[in-house]
């Protein structure tokens, strides 16, 4: 299937672009001192955002914002004097893996395409610049994709950027094994274990909830919030992510030095309630400091995060089917965020999201 | 090169109602803005607004500071998604030592069309008739204290008008820009008009707010706001349900909040007969000015890509929020110190510009109602406002040198992340910090948290005048932004007196609390001020660059304009002499007008 190209707009191409990418300062000021290694080692300012992923909404369909997104693709040419012939972006948008054309912007440095796509996916993507693949020189994410159709001499990287669309819950920062841990602390932070909790959620009639629930699966992990910053790790605070594998590989390794009989999943609860306040006091025993030196922080950095997986709006892929909000209406009355929010989540008849 | 009649640098308080004004005029008018153009639902092409009811927008995720050479390099920031990369462009703060300096937000109100009327409160005060003569009302008066009012540092001038000579102007805003309010219960005098729509119900937690301020002897009114509850008129717009709490620090995606860009800018654009003489350009920088001899003939900026442009205007006017402002005139000196620096005394004896910089004093109590829970999520920013604190009998029976007006919040920690962002931080600096130390804070105790503080806090604010002192002062930084110009390098602190007058009135807010709850019905009140937390800068950003009688004590004239130049305007809160005893919006943008009827005689 094609893809749907819709216009793209001169004034929103720069609404996106100008605070991150128009400067002349050549210095990497955003590379997180050192943490981020993308190609352009930094040099752009938040490089998860691009490309620019929007809400799309159809007046005819109220489906429509939780199914697409829309998607703009801006290539920033570095001398305005010399743009290429010809740019397009090749990957697994299209099913026919054509490239889609990408146009100058009046006469700006900014080449950029908008195009519909599907949300709830990972895609990975290269810029054709006059025919030759490069990977996207703002986005920071970039990954082995092999498996797609690689438009590069054979044996040349095989690195691709990325990026996902809204609702996505596939992983692109943790191992399996890892989404299992993160779930089992940050279930105990968060009070839908609590036993008053429990029947509240065992009790919870989803017809009742109206619109779209029950689309999101994982809904095992922790209402999201797992995804959640699986997502938050390889975009907006990527710059967590090292230290957040070194600290679950240590969780992993403390678990079953402490519990060798049992898979660290599988340890009963006084197990993690006893590695949580370890982490709180930055008292761990068994702790390699030389790999991590502050435990208690990042205990402190999965509290974050974790709240905000559980109470930011589910398009960022927690907060599952809005369960968490739901919580807080039913546990917290009057509180009543569906007012105000857009449907199908909320009840807005105005908003749109 | 392209030449318009005038050019307006900032698209907020300070520069829309002066294009406003001139278009009408016939002038034609370019308005360069930094930041993008926002739009509302209604207006976007997509069908969806860019701002959006979503607490990530209000405060984002994790950024980390990175500039060379501050005392906070690595420490964790949360901006909104209209402030800019603080390691592209970052305010410097330092205390008066200036030891430690420090990269923070504050000081940046929003980079977008609106500026910072997009994401404010709204909260629309006028301000008193005291407020613009303090100098007068302060003289030969014997009860302030000597060991306070005789430090030469001190400096405090009259307005170059009166309250009587803005009214008309505070009149205009309250019509065209769209408040609602109550004009009964105020300490100003309306002269019996009265523009205000009529509020929104209050939410019911600000009936304790309310009795608390009769209680201290205050006659209350409704907190006048900068949003339509009525079909609007003047601009346009068509008013709906704006009470959702994603009001402070969010735009608002359905325009019912009235910005300068909803309220000016769009119904100029929007008129056929007007459009043709208002060039919008957003996503513009501008970088620096240039003057040969007294006039100001090249205005230099940055385009959406980066390539440098330069325009012309018969006048130029400056309103980019008074830090920006001062930095980008202190640029244009460094550029050409021989004509444009000197005209400004820049780095000399008596120069003055980036002089008495000045915020608010600002402060308030905070305490929860026991067993009781309110939806919080449905109101706007205030409900109830006294001007006890702001009466000459008040000021005079404290030994005060001015007031401050009284208000509640309402819409504050209404949602869930912004209970965790609060949880204990003083500041925009600290967000987060309380919570992620909190380990108490997990399953059942996550349910008591929440039960203690979701929708249950009631806040009651001051907003103070704040000492007009010589070191609080703007100058610039060594370190540079992503343009290669030098940052604004903010020193500030509080001067004995403000402590003393944020002391006399933050009890009087903790008063307001204690009378206006039963004891029994609520936690243990907390109270205090930004003398004794992190806020140095916040939200109000003013003086800089004041007006005054003559160029001895002040930078520009009573029309706002620098001294020593023929065309150089600076209309937004750095004129501002001493910082009102309100929230200044309501002035910027009735000076504005002001000056906007002077500068139409003038091209
Ligand atoms: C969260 C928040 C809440 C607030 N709440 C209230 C409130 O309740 N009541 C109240 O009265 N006030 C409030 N304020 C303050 C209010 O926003 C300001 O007082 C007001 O906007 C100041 O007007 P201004 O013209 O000085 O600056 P702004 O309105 O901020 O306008 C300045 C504009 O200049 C642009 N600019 C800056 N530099 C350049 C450049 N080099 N080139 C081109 N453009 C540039 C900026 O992008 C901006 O759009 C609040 C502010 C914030 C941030």
């Amino acid at each position: 299937m094609a893809v749907d190209v819709l216009p793209t707009l001169a004034q929103s191409v720069y609404n996106q672009s100008a605070k991150h990418l128009a400067r002349t300062d050549p210095e990497a000021r955003h590379n997180y001192f050192g943490h981020l290694t993308s190609p352009n080692q930094g040099r752009f300012p938040e490089g998860w955002r691009f490309p620019v992923v929007e809400p799309f909404f159809d007046p005819n369909n109220e489906q429509a914002i939780l199914d697409w997104n829309l998607v703009t693709f801006v290539y920033r040419v570095e001398d305005n004097a010399r743009h290429p012939q010809t740019v397009s972006v090749i990957g697994d948008m299209d099913g026919s893996r054509n490239p889609i054309a990408l146009v100058r912007i009046e006469n700006s440095r900014y080449w950029a395409v908008t195009v519909r796509l599907p949300s709830r996916r990972i895609y990975d993507y290269l810029y054709l610049v006059d025919n030759l693949p490069v990977l996207d020189p703002v986005n920071t994410r970039h990954r082995l994709a092999a498996n797609i159709h690689n438009p590069r001499p054979q044996g040349s990287d095989e690195r691709w950027s990325y990026f996902w669309t809204d609702y996505c819950t596939q992983a692109v920062t943790f191992e399996l094994w890892e989404q299992i841990l993160l779930q089992r602390l940050t279930n105990h932070i968060l009070p839908f274990n609590s036993r008053e909790s429990r029947i509240f959620l065992e009790n919870l009639d989803p017809s009742k909830l109206g619109g779209s629930r029950g689309r999101v699966y994982r809904l095992d992990l922790s209402l999201g919030v797992v995804n959640y910053i699986d997502k938050l790790l390889a975009g907006p605070e990527q710059h967590q992510r090292a230290g957040y594998k070194v600290c679950l590989a240590q969780i992993n390794t403390l678990l079953r030095q402490r519990n060798p009989y049992q898979e660290p999943r599988d340890v009963p609860e006084e197990m993690y309630v006893a590695l949580y306040n370890d982490l709180a006091a930055n008292n761990v025993p068994g702790w390699n400091f030389n790999a991590y030196a502050n435990p208690s922080y990042f205990l402190r950095l999965l509290r974050r995060h974790t709240l905000m997986g559980a109470f930011s709006h589910p398009k960022y892929g927690g907060n599952s089917a809005g369960y968490g909000w739901d919580y807080l209406a039913e546990r917290f009355p009057p509180f009543d965020w569906r007012q105000g929010v857009e449907k199908p989540w909320g009840t807005s008849t105005e908003y749109r999201g | 090169m392209e030449k318009f009649d005038a050019v307006i640098i900032g698209s907020g308080a300070g520069g829309a109602p002066i294009a406003y004004e001139l278009v009408r005029a016939g002038k034609s008018v370019l308005v360069l803005e930094k930041g993008p153009l926002l739009r509302t639902q209604d207006e976007s092409p997509t069908g969806l607004s860019d701002f959006k009811r979503d607490e990530l927008f209000g405060y984002g995720t994790e950024k980390i500071i990175d500039v060379p050479g501050v005392a906070n390099r690595g420490a964790p920031y949360f901006p909104s998604h209209v402030e800019p990369d603080l390691n592209d462009e970052p305010h410097i703060y330092a205390g008066l030592d200036e030891q430690n300096p420090i990269a923070t937000t504050e000081g940046f109100t929003a980079q977008v069309v609106g500026g910072g009327t997009q994401l404010y409160g709204a909260v629309h005060l006028r301000f008193t008739r005291e407020d613009f003569r303090l100098a007068s009302f302060n003289q030969g008066r014997a009860n302030l204290p000597a060991n306070r009012f005789t430090d030469p540092d001190v400096s405090i001038i009259d307005w170059p008008f009166t309250y009587d000579d803005i009214e008309p102007y505070y009149l205009k805003v309250e019509e065209l820009v769209g408040l609602n309010g109550t004009t009964q219960g105020q300490l100003k005098d309306f002269k019996g008009q009265n523009k205000y729509q009529t509020p929104l119900a209050p939410n019911p937690i600000s009936a304790f707010a309310k009795a608390g301020m009769e209680a201290i002897g205050g006659t209350t009114y409704r907190t006048p706001l900068a949003v339509i509850t009525e079909d609007h008129a003047p601009s346009g717009r068509t008013a709906g349900n704006p009470k959702t709490s994603y009001v402070n620090r969010y735009g608002d995606p359905m325009g019912y909040k009235s910005n300068t860009w909803v309220a000016l800018l769009r119904p100029t654009l929007r008129d056929p007969a007007l459009a043709p003489l208002l060039t919008l350009r957003c996503n513009c920088h501008v970088t620096h000015l240039s003057a040969n001899g007294a006039t100001v003939n090249q205005v230099h900026y940055r385009d959406p890509s980066g390539e440098e442009q330069i325009v012309e205007g018969k006048i130029v006017v400056v309103a980019c929020s008074a830090i920006e402002s001062v930095r980008l005139l202190m640029l244009s000196c460094e550029q050409d110190r021989a004509n444009f620096g000197a005209r400004f005394q820049y780095q000399q004896s008596g120069g003055l510009l980036g002089r008495y910089f000045l915020t608010h004093c600002f402060g308030g109590a905070e305490v929860a109602l026991l067993g009781r829970r309110f939806d919080k999520s449905i109101s706007l920013d205030s409900d109830f406002a006294t001007d006890l604190t702001a009466s000459p009998a008040f000021i005079q029976a404290n030994n005060l040198w001015a007031g401050a007006a009284i208000y509640n919040n309402t819409s504050d920690q209404a949602l869930p992340l912004s209970l965790g962002r609060t949880h204990g931080s003083t500041d925009l600096d600290s967000l987060w910090q309380g919570f992620m130390g909190d380990t108490s804070i997990i399953g059942d105790g996550f349910n008591a948290w929440m039960d203690r503080d979701l929708g249950t806090r009631l806040s009651v604010s001051f907003m103070g005048n704040q000492i007009p002192w010589f070191r609080n002062h703007i100058r610039l930084h060594s370190s540079t932004d992503k343009w290669g110009r030098n940052n604004a390098y903010i020193v500030k602190d509080w001067h004995p007196h403000d402590r003393v007058l944020m002391d006399i009135i933050t009890e009087q807010c903790r008063r307001i609390l204690e009378l206006g709850i039963p004891a029994g019905q609520r936690s243990n009140i907390e109270n205090g001020s930004v003398k004794d937390q992190g806020v140095r800068i916040a939200n109000h950003i003013l003086g800089g660059a004041r007006f005054g009688p003559n160029a001895g004590v002040s930078v520009l004239d009573a029309s706002c304009k620098a001294w020593n130049f023929d065309n150089l305007y600076v209309t937004d809160g750095s004129c501002m002499p001493t910082s009102g005893g309100a929230n200044p919006t309501h002035t910027i943008e009735a000076n504005a007008f002001r000056v906007a009827d002077i500068l139409k005689t003038r091209i």
